[in-house]
């Protein structure tokens, strides 16, 4: 198995926890990237290792910054909240703007959301809720989505816009969820691009599992560069520079 | 317009309806759910997943995300090591469904020893890779305990040839017609161990509510060679006693 210590990467790379599993020391990565979700159950006890060494950073798919329901203010589980004090130590707090279950159903997927006045005014409450519990800027990423709600009446990048303006979270801009919504919904990724509020772009990414979309998506993630700032290398799950 | 809330739930409804027809793109998403769902339970239930074939194990997923839908993401995400997913699924359910075998929802009842039990085949699909000349039972809270005294295996990659093996040990060749296997789970997840006779008579008798030298005599008539000791040797995955001197020397003498 190829050493990941040995491989080059670039300072600002991340690493996906499955390959830090694999490593036998730490790998000089700026920082690590870990599925909340995944932890849970053990109450962190593999974040805790990580921490040690690198920052950490928790990406989360399915808090469901939409869900209708309002949201109890203490986590229920005490594994659910002996993680959430965890992430509160965490580098970065990332959640996905989507929605993940409804009426008691939860499904682990990210789920659209339809781009409305109401749910803008939903998903900034929301992110407020979580901000004020973290005590910290809430990092927010775009998705990829493969439907469009008929009834939506805001395009998605200035939803996604309008929710950095008003709660003041930070967007980790993924450009290939870009550039995947440009194809199945048939937006201008750079139009997208432009409307990105420059100083709330915490870093743009980039991944892509295709060898067409990674080289479709590399190009807008170049050009996305001047736009977005910083930009840490594109990191292709499976590849060697990040599995994830 | 409709509110949010409405646009979710028709959503949502649109994902779990069984039909495959509505917007294709809709079917992105409920098709995604569904493997979810499959793989975060055939993650813990690897040994149940080998054993039943994946059309089974993915139809039971399917049924059970049905009655029981997922209200948190630890869930689905830790696949249930609550073992409710085993504890559900119900007998008419996998039976419908699974050309392997039998599942007693054992609750609350105790099961029977392989011998009393009915010989039971089950040939109801041409793909059938397997049948059990007894059901499959859950002798007790904590593990399974797969008897498959008539074992059919016409693929042998069916059950030894995952990658890795199973639950991420060697493979072990189950022999046709006197092997059993013993399915345990626990918090770690799920192994299986291929027993003796013998040893799988012990326990059935002892899971069954029999006394030591009743198991004992079970045991040594399905085995004559059958010795106490190991079994209830420290550190045995199968230790359920401490047998007195004179049930050992019983045992010394019965296979003498």
């Amino acid at each position: 198995m190829t050493s990941l210590s040995s491989l080059p990467l670039p300072p600002a790379s991340a690493c996906g926890r499955s390959t830090y599993g694999t490593c036998s020391r730490t790998p000089a990565v700026a920082w690590f990237e870990v599925h909340s979700e995944n932890y849970f159950a053990d109450a962190g006890r593999t974040s805790r290792r990580s921490t040690a060494s690198a920052p950490i950073t928790r990406w989360r798919c399915t808090a469901s910054a939409c869900r209708s329901a309002p949201r109890s203010a203490r986590p229920r589980a005490s594994r659910e909240a002996e993680a959430s004090r965890r992430a509160r130590r965490a580098r970065d707090r990332l959640e996905h703007l989507c929605w993940s279950g409804i009426g008691g159903r939860h499904f682990n997927d990210l789920l659209p959301l339809p781009y409305t006045d109401e749910a803008l005014a939903r998903v900034c409450a929301r992110i407020d809720e979580v901000q004020a519990y973290l005590g910290r800027a809430l990092v927010v990423e775009n998705v990829s989505s493969y439907y469009a709600f008929p009834e939506a009446t805001i395009p998605e990048h200035e939803f996604v816009a309008a929710i950095a303006l008003r709660t003041g979270c930070r967007l980790l801009v993924d450009v290939n969820n870009i550039h995947v919504n440009a194809r199945n919904h048939g937006i201008d990724p750079m139009a997208f691009l432009d409307a990105m509020p420059r100083a709330a772009v915490a870093r743009s990414t980039s991944r892509a599992t295709t060898t067409a979309a990674r080289s479709s998506s590399t190009r807008t993630a170049r050009r996305s560069r001047p736009r977005c700032g910083r930009s840490t290398a594109p990191r292709w799950p499976g590849s060697a520079a990040c599995p994830r | 317009m409709p509110s949010l809330r409405d646009l979710q739930h028709r959503f949502a409804a649109a994902i779990v309806a069984d039909a495959a027809e509505g917007d294709a793109r809709v079917a992105v998403y409920r098709n995604a759910v569904r493997a979810n769902y499959r793989n975060a339970l055939g993650a813990t239930y690897r040994v149940v997943r080998e054993l039943t074939g994946a059309p089974f194990f993915n139809a039971a997923v399917d049924a059970y995300a049905r009655a029981h839908r997922p209200r948190a993401v630890t869930s689905t995400c830790t696949a249930e090591r609550s073992a409710t997913f085993s504890r559900r699924i119900r007998t008419r359910a996998i039976s419908r469904t699974c050309p392997t075998s039998r599942a007693s929802n054992g609750r609350s009842t105790k099961p029977t020893a392989p011998a009393t039990a009915t010989a039971r085949r089950s040939a109801r699909s041409p793909t059938s890779r397997a049948s059990q000349a007894t059901p499959l039972r859950r002798c007790a809270s904590r593990s399974i305990v797969v008897p498959p005294a008539a074992l059919a295996v016409p693929d042998p990659a069916h059950l030894a040839g995952a990658p890795g093996g199973l639950c991420g040990r060697r493979a072990r060749a189950i022999r046709r017609g006197t092997d059993f296997v013993l399915v345990t789970r626990d918090a770690t997840g799920v192994g299986a161990q291929r027993v003796a006779g013998g040893e799988f008579a012990w326990l059935a008798a002892l899971l069954a509510g029999a006394d030591l030298a009743a198991a004992l005599d079970a045991a040594l008539a399905a085995d004559a060679t059958f010795d106490l000791a190991p079994r209830c040797a420290r550190g045995s995955p199968t230790r359920r006693c401490c047998a007195s001197p004179a049930l050992f020397d019983r045992n010394r003498a019965r296979r003498d």
